[in-house]
Parts: structure tokens; sequence; C-alpha cells
């Protein structure tokens, strides 16, 4: 069991083949599933690592890790076939049975105490497996530099693999997970060291083998005890439990740091776009429509393109290429702090030149239609990228925009994304906006419409909170930061305890004299205010009616701080 | 979030025209495209303005005896007879309850043409209400005395200070300042000259009613109609007020809206208009029914058209809108729709058509079907000389004039001769026979069949 096993997981390492290849792959093995199944598997490995040997290794970096994916599903299925039973995708799938957890949790303990063992009988096959591709060094070493250039795939990967791992019965299945999970563990190791990737290896196929041994057994037998009723009561139980049960493993709990924003910005920039040949030709094809679309927007149409994808490239360059001798105005539905109002201000102000204030959007909507309907020279051609956006599907937002899109000169291009976007015109304002539907699918990702969102990936820092801290403390006196840093001392001692509730200013007061920092309870006081006004410090008033202090600062944050005042000092 | 730009003042001169807009596709032939372009609108406003023409027959019914209610309620106001009189101490208001059907888009028309009809023949003072912007009572107010200042100043032309006075009123509007407003109306053009103002006031009689039209009833809160009710029921007597309520659904939404105490000031009149699927049949019998128009619709695209009317929305409209977009998208993409036109017109067009174009004719499959069909001599001629070709192609479209002007009565008396039958094999409405037959050939179908056996 182990040998086949420790290949599979060898072959999982490779993760550099093309698509097609691991499609042929998985048809190959479900054509011939039963009657080989452990020549098969052999077999395949090799295709795995001749593939390999065509591919250079910066451009197998390049290729996206969702192959392997495919790849571990591929040889899931495979190896269920080989076991004889045919394991449906619904088991692959179902969620973990509590009584499986409590197995994972006990493996994973068992894991964490002994690792040592383990680890030495795998030492030796490891590197006798890789021994065998002549890609074995680079391999290593081409794994370290795609986890230190692509630490957001692994990132982002983790979370799936997780789930895969708690769904999964199978065995190679899990050690391919876990050992993607333990990289991204041992990641920051990883980045200093170069022996912490042997380290790594050594590791993993201990985890797998550990993880492998019990659990097949059982699965097994019940796999052919009941190979129908099995699907029946999988469902059930799947379905029975009222409570899912997810992976407590999130993103709080990576040792590795989250990055920050630049970074991450860099490293999706430097992420290769798939299908782009593709996908410029579907762009081209759009781009064709140009005229066409121009034309219906003079007779009274407006336009409305949906579809997945950032269709806001799209629309700049209509705006580029065809609107270039008008009048036009474009309108960022994405961003944040858009207004209807704000809107029709940039059309009241700069495209009709009115100075002069509105009592409310209604007022100005009619000034708007009225100034449109005197004067038939006004043209405008108003771009909308997201009407659906959170800002603008309110009700109200959505008549004014109609409204306004129902004059004959003014010429309405907008676009959706949401996918129930449509339901927030009725027939009334359908009927003013007078659409028509363009899919306009691009597949290009939405930069820009998502840049004032925060990522999941990314470090919510505390940057600009500590930048301000010590911009505010620089201009103070020694002993005023000295109040300040005894109480932040303070208040990190107790960051683990939930129940506090500050410092309370007796305490205080009675630690600063004491550090000669202050000589009466007045000048403390002061220092108090001076702070409260800088919103460095807030006060609450406990239940016994004790004036408690506390820094509105992440304690991350405020050891950043004071790290960098002992720096300083 | 909002970006304008503005070409420089140089280029802002060339504005884009529709017609450069038709033009910039990358067409081979400019004049073909131009003439195309001319085609595609002049037919498009002739269908626009039957379809107008439509709309108005239709409505001329309903706007009549809703014309003739308001005389009355006003004359009776008028002359003070002890009818109105004793109505006045019961405090009803005149009420016209407008049944319009579920196709909420096509009311804007309706009423806009509506109140036209009553500003021409009845009252100056028309006042267009709708729910959205009408939250509380005083918007409601607000909106209702600007509508009708502002034609208060559009009939009679009075200058600045009546600016002003518009601004005072917006500022307090009660029904006091209202009446005070409408005293001031009536008693100035009593007062005036007749031969000043007779022309436009000649029509109107001496103290026209006050119309105020709620266009989508069901929409407005009910406290806002409530309160609005009440209080203009108590001062009926200094201003005749009369109120048409578009409904959507039935006219026993407003019972279900209105209290009985509410409800009961008001005296209803119920008036229907003719139901939305009269007016496609009548739309469809028109415009496509017809030889007027040379563009016709395949079966497909009515069908669609036909089941979003029928399956989402009741427009009228809409289904017009589609079919302009129809007619734009045929002549955009189309080279050879420069003969979408007369025949007279298509005839001449034939003969001045360029080489490609005649090139565009052979490819197009069903002339390759006819030319199939032809002797291999006329095949090679067919093929090849153009002049032989334009001969040809202006016989083929007589004939197909000829068919067209044929079609129509034959499938008119194919309907009323199927359309009685039970079950009705060949459908019920005319357009449906009209998309069977547009299908295929229909004498072939089982329908037709078993329509003939029934039909003997």
């Amino acid at each position: 069991m182990s040998r086949p096993e420790g290949k599979v997981s060898g072959a999982l390492e490779v993760k550099f083949v093309p698509d097609e290849d691991v499609l042929k792959h998985i048809a190959d093995d479900t054509g011939i599933k039963v009657r080989k199944d452990k020549t098969q598997l052999t077999v395949s490995v090799k295709r795995f690592v001749k593939k390999l040997e065509n591919i250079s290794d910066d451009e197998a970096q390049e290729i996206l890790q969702e192959k392997n994916y495919v790849a571990a599903l591929g040889i899931c299925a495979q190896d269920s076939m080989g076991n004889g039973s045919s394991v449906s995708g619904g088991e692959v799938y179902s969620f973990q049975t509590p009584k499986r957890s409590t197995k994972m949790a006990e493996l994973a303990s068992e894991l964490a105490q002994t690792p040592g063992q383990s680890v030495a009988t795998d030492n030796s096959e490891c590197p006798e497996k890789t021994a065998k591709t002549p890609q074995s060094s680079k391999r290593s070493g081409s794994n370290k530099v795609q986890q230190r250039s692509k630490r957001k795939e692994f990132v982002s990967t983790t979370p799936y693999r997780l789930r895969k791992r708690l769904a999964a019965p199978d065995p190679y299945l899990e050690s391919e997970s876990e050992y993607s999970a333990s990289c991204s563990g041992e990641e920051d190791e990883e980045d200093q060291k170069e022996v912490s990737t042997v380290l790594s290896g050594q590791k993993t196929p201990a985890k797998t083998k550990a993880a492998s041994t019990p659990p097949p057994r059982n699965t097994l037998t019940k796999k052919i005890k009941d190979k129908m009723s099995n699907l029946v009561e999988e469902y059930f139980e799947a379905h029975s439990s009222s409570k899912v049960l997810t992976s407590d493993r999130t993103l709080q709990k990576l040792q590795k740091r989250r990055l920050n924003q630049q970074t991450l910005h860099d490293l999706l920039k430097k992420a290769p776009l798939a299908y782009a040949a593709e996908i410029k030709e579907l762009n081209q094809q759009h781009e064709s429509l140009f005229s066409k679309w121009m034309l219906q927007l003079h007779l009274g149409f407006n336009i409305v393109l949906y579809g997945l994808g950032s269709k806001r490239d799209l629309l700049e360059k209509f705006r580029t290429s065809v609107l270039q001798d008008s009048v036009h105005l474009v309108v960022n539905g994405y961003f944040p702090s858009i207004t209807v109002r704000s809107i029709l201000s940039s059309i009241t102000e700069e495209v009709l030149d009115h100075i002069g204030t509105f009592r409310s959007p209604l007022d100005q909507l009619e000034f708007i239609i009225k100034r449109f309907k005197e004067d038939s020279s006004l043209e405008l051609y108003v771009l909308i990228h997201n009407l659906d956006s959170q800002m603008l599907r309110g009700e109200r937002s959505q008549q004014i925009l109609a409204q306004l899109s129902s004059l004959p000169s003014i010429y309405l291009i907008a676009s959706i994304d949401h996918i129930n976007a449509p339901l927030m015109w009725d027939q009334a304002k359908l009927s003013l906006y007078n659409w028509l539907w363009y899919e306009t699918t691009t597949f290009s990702p939405y930069v820009e419409e998502t840049s004032y969102e925060n990522s999941l990936l990314v470090q919510q820092s505390g940057s600009l909170a500590l930048s301000s801290l010590t911009h505010v403390l620089r201009s103070l006196t020694l002993n005023a930061r000295g109040i300040f840093r005894l109480l932040a001392q303070y208040q990190l001692e107790n960051k683990g305890n939930p129940s506090y509730a500050g410092l309370s200013f007796q305490d205080f007061y009675q630690q600063c004299r004491e550090a000669f920092l202050v000589n009466s309870d007045l000048t403390l006081r002061a220092q108090l205010t001076e702070f409260r006004d800088h919103k460095l410090i807030r006060t609450k008033r406990g239940a016994d009616g004790v004036e408690y202090l506390l820094i509105p600062v992440d304690d991350c944050t405020l050891t950043d701080f004071l790290e960098k005042e002992d720096e300083d000092v | 979030g909002c970006f304008v730009f503005k070409p420089s003042p140089k280029k802002r001169r060339v504005s884009h025209k529709t017609a450069n807009v038709f033009r910039q596709r990358d067409g081979n032939n400019s004049e073909d495209t131009e003439l195309r372009f001319v085609t595609c609108q002049s037919l498009w406003n002739q269908i626009k303005s039957e379809t107008e023409q439509i709309q108005e027959d239709l409505n001329k019914q309903l706007f009549d005896t809703l014309v003739s209610f308001l005389r009355r309620s006003h004359s009776e106001f008028q002359e003070k007879t002890t009818e109105w009189t004793c109505r006045m101490k019961s405090r009803e208001i005149p009420t016209a309850a407008l049944v319009l059907g579920v196709n909420v888009t096509d009311h804007d028309l309706t009423f806009r043409s509506l109140s036209e009809v009553l500003q021409n023949n009845i009252t100056p003072y028309v006042a267009l209400l709708e729910a959205k912007d009408c939250p509380g009572i005083k918007n409601l107010m607000q909106k209702l005395m600007g509508q009708l200042m502002n034609c208060y100043i559009d009939v009679d032309s009075l200058e600045d200070e009546d600016y002003v006075q518009v601004s005072q009123n917006r500022i307090r509007c009660s029904m006091t300042s209202l009446i005070s407003w409408y005293e001031g109306v009536t008693m100035k053009k009593n007062s005036e000259t007749p031969s000043k103002k007779r022309t436009s006031s000649s029509r109107h009689c001496q103290s026209p009613p006050v119309v105020v039209i709620f266009k989508d009833m069901e929409s407005f809160t009910t406290k806002v109609l409530q309160d609005f009710i009440v209080i203009s029921s108590q001062h009926i007597r200094e201003l005749p007020l009369v109120l048409i309520f578009g409904i959507a659904t039935s006219p026993m939404i407003i019972h279900s809206l209105l209290p009985h105490s509410v409800s009961s000031l008001l005296c209803i009149e119920l008036f229907q208009s003719l139901s939305c699927k009269d007016h496609l049949s009548t739309i469809i019998e028109k415009l496509l029914l017809t030889a007027q128009f040379p563009f016709k619709l395949g079966e497909k695209v009515l069908q669609v058209l036909i089941n979003i009317f029928l399956y989402h929305d009741f427009s009228v409209q809409n289904f017009i809108k589609g079919f302009q977009l129809c007619i734009v998208e045929h002549f955009y993409s189309q080279p050879l729709s420069v003969l979408c036109c007369q025949l007279v017109d298509a005839k001449k067009r034939v003969n001045s058509l360029s080489h490609d174009q005649c090139e565009n004719i052979r490819r197009l499959p069903s002339f390759r079907r006819y030319v199939e069909g032809q002797v291999s001599e006329k095949q090679i001629a067919l093929l090849t000389a153009d002049n032989f070709l334009k001969e040809t192609v202006q016989k083929l479209l007589e004939d197909l004039h000829v068919y067209h002007e044929n079609y129509v009565p034959v499938l008119r008396c194919l309907h009323v001769f199927t359309s009685s039958l039970p079950k009705y094999p060949l459908g019920k409405q005319i357009r449906e026979l009209h998309c069977a037959c547009l299908e295929n050939q229909v004498w072939e179908t089982e329908e037709y069949e078993s329509s003939l056996q029934l039909a003997r």
C-alpha cells in the first residue's frame, strides 16, 4: 500500500501538467479502470514525469494550481476504482460525518506528538523515489521558488484543499491536501532557509503515511458491504444534522502573515491571464458592435451590458474610440461614495454650466429635463460602470436615472454585474430606460471595481493608525509620551483578558506618579484631555462609576508602536 | 466618481448625426447606405404615425365619454341647479375611475393624450399626479399647485409677478391659497374684455373645473389619498374639482384602498378602456397584415414579440419598440434592404444597383433556389449578366408584391372560415393563423386538414 501511495504523492507534487494531459489521463483511467489498477497507477505516474521533462521549469511555475486540483480529482477517482468500488461524486463531496472528524483530530494529535518516528521511516523512501526522476533537484528548487513568488496562491488554495480533505474519504487525496497545507504553514521558514524544503518534504510523507493507514480500512469494508444503500445513507446523514460542519482552519489561523495590499497587487499582476488569445478575440467581437451601439443610442434606445467579467475596459474603449468628439459623462458606479446627486450635479454644473443649488434631486432633475428639452442641440452621452452598485441600486436613484435616460438627447450606456440586477427595475422603469441588452462576457478581472473593497487575503494593516499615533506623540513632551507608553504597556499586558475594561484613572495616576511623570491629578487630566482630543484614548465609565482609560487601537498596532518607540529611544 | 469629458470647442461643432452613425459602418458603397438609412427612417416614421393614429382612434370613444362626463359635472356646478346644491351639501366630488389594464407602460401615452384632449375641450386646469412624486400630502399639494399655476401662466401668458406668486405659493401650499388662486383666475377672466382672450378661452366655459388625474391610483399611499379627498371635499363649494383615477387592476381597488367614510365623499363613475389585446390585434392588423408597408416580420421574430407581449408585459409600446428594433436591425445589417420600399421605387433602385449588390442578390438563398429551378442557359445568364439579373429581379419583385396583395385577403377569408370552428384548430386570432402560414405551407398541416373536415 505504501509504495504506490508514495508514488502518487510524488506525482502530486509534480503539478505542472497541461490541461489536456490531465483530461486524457482521467479519461484513460475511467476507461480501463478495474483491470489495471496498480500498473495503471505507475504508468500514469511515469507519464506525469515524462511530461514534466518537456516543460521547462520557469514555464512550469506559471501553470495554475488548479490543474493540480484536477489532477488530484483524477487520481482520487482512479484510486477508488482501483479499490474495486465505485465512489460516487456525492461521497467524495459529502459533508464530513462527526465520527470521522474526531478521528481526524485524533490523527492530528498523534501526528503532533510523534513526528520523528514516521519521518525516519519515510525519509529513506522519499529521496529514493524522487531520485528516479531527473527533475528531482529542480523540482524542489522550483517548488521553493513557487512558494516564494506565489504565496497568495497557497493562501488562496488552502481553504479549498482543507475542505476537500475534510470531505474526501480517499487517503491519497488526503495526503495531497495535507501536503499543501503543510507547505503554506511552513512557508515562513522556507523563505529563509533552503533546508526547510527538505524538512517539509520529510514531514509530508510522514503525515501521508500516518493519515492513510487507518481510514481506508473501514471505508473500504463499508463500501463493499452496501454499495447502493450507502449513497442513500450518506445523503441523509449529510442532511440530517442541522448544524453544518465547517473547517475551523480559518485565515486567522495561518501562521503566515497576510500580505499587504501592494504585495498582493503585484503578485496578482504577475499571474498570467488564462486564455488570453481567446479573450482578446472575444473583446474584438464586442468592439465590432460599437457603431451599432451608436446607431441604437441615437434611435432612442439605451444600452445595458451584462455578462461575466469586468466591462469597464470595454466601455472605456467605446468612450475613447467613439465618443471623443462629444460631451460625455463617465460615472463610476463602483465608487463607494457615489450618489445620484453627484451625478446630477456634475451634469448641471459641468455640462450645463449652471451655478446654483437645488433643494432636492427631483428639482435638479426637473431643471435638467427642462434645459435639454429647450435646447435640442444639447447632447450628452452617459456611461455608467456598474449601474447596479451598492450606492445606485436604490429605488429612488434608479427612478431618477431612468427618467434621465428617457430624455431623447441623453444617451445612456451602462453595465450591470449582479445576477439579480434586472430585478431592480419594474415595468415603468424599464419602459423609461428602454434598454437594449447586450451580453458582453469579457472574463476579465474586476480590478478597478473591487479596488475599494477589502480583500480577505490582505492584512488589515493598522499602518494608518500607527503613523498617526507616532506623529501625534512626536509632537508631545517626553513626559506625555511616557504616560502614553505606560497605558499602552498596561493594555498589552492585559491583552489576553477578555473582561479587561481599561485602566482605571486612579491606578493610572498612581503609576504615573511612581514613574515621576506627573505631579498632580490635574496635570494628568490635562494630559489625558489632549490625548482624547487626538482620539488616542477613550474613556469609559464603568458600572462602579470609575473612569477607565482605553487605547482604541488593536494589539498588533500597539505592539508595533511600542517597538518603534523603543528603537527611537 | 463622476467625470465629465468635453471635447475641445473646435471639435465640438462636429456632432454625431444619426445618419453619420449609420454610415460609419465599413460599408462598401456609401450611396446605398445613405439610401438605406433614408428608407429606414421614412418607413419608421410612417409606421410610428400609423400606430399613433391607431391609438388615437381606439381611445377616441373613451375620451368622448370622459369629456361628456366632465361637461356634465361642470355644467351642474355652473348653473347651480338644485341637483348640484344638494350634491354640494353631501360634499361629493365627481370622480371618474378609469380602468386601463395592467399594461402600465402604455398608460403614460394615454394620459398624455387625455390631458391634451381635456385642455383643448374642457378646462386649462389639468394636473397629472404620479405616486412617486407624492409621498406625502404636502408634496401632493405642492405638485398640484405647481402644475396648475404653470398652466395658468401658459394659458394667459402673464409676466413676472405671477412667477413671484408661484414661488410664494410653493412655500405655503394649502387649499385656501389654491382657492384664492382659482377665484383670482376666474375673476380675471370674467372681468377681462372677451376680445382679447377670446381665442384661447372661448372653448372653456366661465368657471372651468379643475381636473386632477391620479395616474397610478394603486401606488398612492392610502393616507395621502384619504387626506386629499377629505380636504378637497370641504372646499368643493369654492373649487369645482374633478378627480380621475387611473386604475390598473379592478375598480374594486377604490373601496379596498379607501374606507367607506372617504369613498362616500366621491361620486364615482366607471370608464373602461380598450383591452390591450384588442389594441395589439389592431396594431398587427394595420401594420403587418397589409400591403401598405413593405417590411414584413418573419415567423420566429413575430412569435417572440407576441410571446413577450402575452407572457411578460402586455405592453403595446414594447411591442412597437421591438418592431422598431427589427426594422433598424434589418436595414443596418442587410445591404439589399435598399429594395425594401414601395414597388415603384424598388424597381427604380434595382436598375441602379451596383455590381456588388448584384453579387449580393446572387448569394441570397432564395434566389439560389430560384436559379436552380431554371434551365441551364438561363442559369448562366442569371449568374453572369447583371442586366438580365436586374430584369428578372424586377419581375420577381412584382410577383412578390402581387403575392402579398393577394395573401392578406386570402388569409382573412381563411380566418373567417376557421375562426368559428370548435377547438380553433387554426387559432382564434388572425395573428395565430398568420404565424402558422409563415411557418410552413399551411395547407400541408394537420390543423388545416382537420379544420377543413370540420368546415364541411
